[in-house]
């Protein structure tokens, strides 16, 4: 699975570029509805949550955490099958 | 539980500024509480005035927000009138350390069975980035344009001094010591006070050279320094504090009775 | 136990005491204050021998805070004060008044402004529960002019606020409050509880009928209220909006006034004669005895002060022609009076003041009605 960034509720505080311990993210350069710069999941194979297919079982969640708003979520669909 | 279980979906994207770090307690919080399985229909939350007291409003459960810095008193008479209530107030450092002080170190000594999140983000937020009693000294804000002249207070450590049974101070950059702390204060009977070092780049952030969310950040890594490792540098904490720094960590697990429950 | 009916001796402050308990009284939070003391230590004795709940706060803002908490949770609350203590709890009484949140306080006046004269009486705070904290907010306000109406009138006190969800005050004098006398506990005696909801009230938790008055949702009963000071909307959440606020505090005030039948109540002794006295409180007794020694004298007694009787008062002093206010204060209702009195054609509208510390004696009252002829 992987990290969903959801363009409404990101305020593009970058936060999750600063906290992620792997580099997974990079800051956005594409403005988001709502004035904001949301950060893309650039490094998805990095996240320490690739391999892994439910919520229940992610480690780290540093980023899912920390965000602020809110925005982001794990996608149990996205990713790789690994 | 889901987030948006505890949380109200229609009033999302909720008005804090970009970087404020009120949301990151909201996401432990939630972990917290939903790991606990507490009845969301016996929880009362309550909260004063300012910027981390609009928490509340976000919750579907009984909430109250109260007048500013009186949350405390409030929630004393909920859980005196009402012992099955869970009570739980969400504060900021204006309520608890300024207008509010004479009620936080009462409910502290009365040991009623209430679990205090206060979120410290060194600054009178709501109104615009005015100097409060943790602005750190030497700090810049709007009413101290020339550097706070005055030491701030540790939160904390008058939790201990007066009382509580359960005392912990952790910055938004430490999200798994603060979710399982939340746990343990809502577990813990009688008064437990967790205190969360946080961002404002908006208020605090602007006047000090630090506008950018991830400047805070860094900040709050710089300034925080682990129990262990203060006391081990030999440093009282008084004197990290006048440095601007805080120490976090566990300050107490005590097991006085509760207020109501003194035969 | 309660009091049982019948007829007793006691303290003013004594008989309010008694007078909660009758009326359900379940938690009470205070700080002590001359002269209100006695019921703070009554109900510490007897608080628990009812299963009620006695908490001595740090002080007054937290006294009433709390009992702003505990009426949220379902208990019926009250705290009791002086002067100093009163004007402390202003804010939170806008803020119960705002969250219609049925409180009762007990303010036991003393000689003012300031620290003034703790031990000896005042009437100087009946503007002060009216207009006190900032903003147009409803209030019911009583005033006691015995023991007997001590005990009456605090059961009273707690009906109006549970049935109209309004802060209730009962605006006692330190005479009153210490004055030794006897009461009697009738067999029956009207207590009314607030209307509650328990369902969920995600959209309309402050939705109102025509009684203006919106049922209560109670902490813990599953019903997810959200409660502010802020203006808020029907579903009790925060709005800037300007139209609704405007619904909210006008809807708060007629909520009273449309009441105010029901609300207001005086006594009027010989009413309509030429020379009426208006009093409350404590001088009612010395205007009682002036009236008596009088020729064509009456006296009316406002027992309820907010919202004013006016038309009450109207009808006792219609055909008299000299109107005298008797107050411990320079003139607070006097105001009140005077609109009413010149309203009904009364051509002579006086007051008889005293700052306060003394009631004032029947022959300083009567050299008064004749000096002014």
């Amino acid at each position: 699975m992987q990290v969903k960034v959801n363009p409404r509720y990101c305020k593009g505080c970058n936060l999750c570029v600063k906290v992620c311990p792997n580099r997974a993210f990079d800051q956005g350069n594409e403005l988001s509805e709502r004035g904001y710069f949301p950060p893309v999941l650039a490094r998805p194979e990095k996240c320490a949550n690739f391999k892994r297919k439910t919520r229940k079982n992610a480690v780290c969640e540093l980023c899912v955490l920390t965000c602020p708003d809110q925005a982001l979520t794990w996608d149990e669909e996205g990713g790789v099958e690994g | 539980m889901e987030f948006f279980d505890l949380f109200r979906e229609d009033r999302w994207p909720h008005m804090f500024c970009p970087g404020c770090g009120i949301g990151t307690v909201m996401n432990c919080f939630h972990r917290a509480f939903s790991e606990m399985n507490m009845d969301q229909d016996k929880t009362v939350f309550v909260s004063g005035i300012g910027c981390a007291s609009r928490i509340i409003g976000y919750i579907r459960a009984d909430s109250i927000h109260t007048t500013h810095g009186r949350a405390l008193a409030v929630a004393t008479g909920i859980k005196l009138a009402n012992p099955d209530l869970n009570v739980i107030v969400f504060s900021g450092d204006g309520d608890i350390g300024a207008i509010g002080g004479n009620h936080f170190i009462n409910a502290a000594r009365r040991n009623v069975d209430i679990s205090v999140f206060c979120i410290n983000n060194y600054i009178y937020g709501m109104t615009g980035g005015q100097a409060s009693t943790t602005t750190p000294y030497k700090s810049f804000s709007t009413t101290t344009p020339y550097g706070s002249k005055e030491y701030p207070f540790d939160l904390a450590e008058v939790a201990v001094a007066s009382g509580a049974n359960y005392v912990a101070r952790w910055t938004i950059r430490n999200v798994k010591e603060l979710t399982s702390s939340m746990t343990k204060a809502m577990q813990k009977k009688g008064f437990s006070f967790v205190e969360i070092a946080s961002p404002c780049p908006t208020s605090f952030g602007r006047r000090n050279r630090m506008a950018d969310p991830t400047q805070m950040f860094e900040w709050l890594k710089i300034i925080a320094v682990r129990k262990e490792k203060s006391q081990a540098w030999g440093l009282d904490q008084l004197d990290l504090n006048i440095e601007g720094r805080i120490t976090i960590g566990e300050f107490i697990e005590r097991n006085r009775s509760p207020y109501g429950l003194i035969a | 136990m309660r009091l049982p009916p019948g007829s007793y001796f006691m303290q003013g402050n004594e008989a309010c005491v008694e007078g909660a308990l009758w009326a359900g009284l379940t938690f009470y939070a205070g700080y002590p204050i001359t002269p209100s003391t006695e019921i703070a230590e009554g109900l510490a004795m007897r608080m628990p021998e009812e299963g009620g709940t006695f908490l001595q706060m740090e002080d007054e803002i937290a006294s009433i805070s709390a009992i702003i908490g505990a009426s949220w949770a379902g208990a019926k609350a009250m705290t009791a004060t002086s002067g100093p203590g009163f004007s402390l709890m202003q804010e939170s009484i806008g803020y119960a008044a705002m969250t219609e949140t049925p409180i009762v306080i007990v303010d036991v006046m003393r000689g003012g402004p300031s620290t003034g004269l703790p031990t000896m009486v005042g009437q100087g705070d009946v503007m002060q529960a009216k207009y006190g904290s900032h903003g147009d907010y409803p209030v019911i306000a009583l005033s006691p002019s015995s023991v007997q109406d001590m005990f009456d009138l605090t059961i009273r006190a707690f009906n109006l606020s549970e049935r109209y969800r309004v802060p209730t005050m009962v605006l006692s004098d330190a005479e009153i409050g210490h004055m030794r006398g006897k009461f009697i506990v009738p067999r029956t005696l009207e207590i009314v509880n607030r209307r509650i909801r328990t369902d969920r009230v995600w959209h309309d938790g402050f939705a109102y009928d025509e009684t203006l008055v919106p049922k209560m949702p109670i902490f813990g009963k599953g019903s997810r209220v959200h409660v502010t000071g802020l203006s808020h909307d029907i579903a009790g959440y925060p709005t800037s909006n300007v139209e609704v606020h405007e619904e909210l505090v006008r809807r708060l005030q007629e909520k009273v006034e449309r009441h105010s039948d029901d609300i207001c109540s005086l006594v009027a002794h010989r009413p309509g004669s030429r020379r009426m006295l208006v009093s409350y409180g404590s001088p009612s007794f010395a205007a009682w005895e002036a009236m008596m020694q009088s020729e064509d004298v009456g006296l009316v007694d406002l027992k309820t002060l907010w919202p004013f009787p006016s038309k009450l008062l109207a009808q006792a002093i219609s055909g008299s022609s000299d109107v005298i206010m008797i107050e411990l204060n320079l003139g607070q209702m006097f105001r009140e009076v005077q609109r009413v009195a010149c309203d009904e054609g009364c051509r002579k509208v006086r007051l008889f003041s005293k700052v306060g510390g003394e009631v004032p004696r029947p022959a300083e009252i009567i050299g008064f009605l004749k000096e002014g002829g």
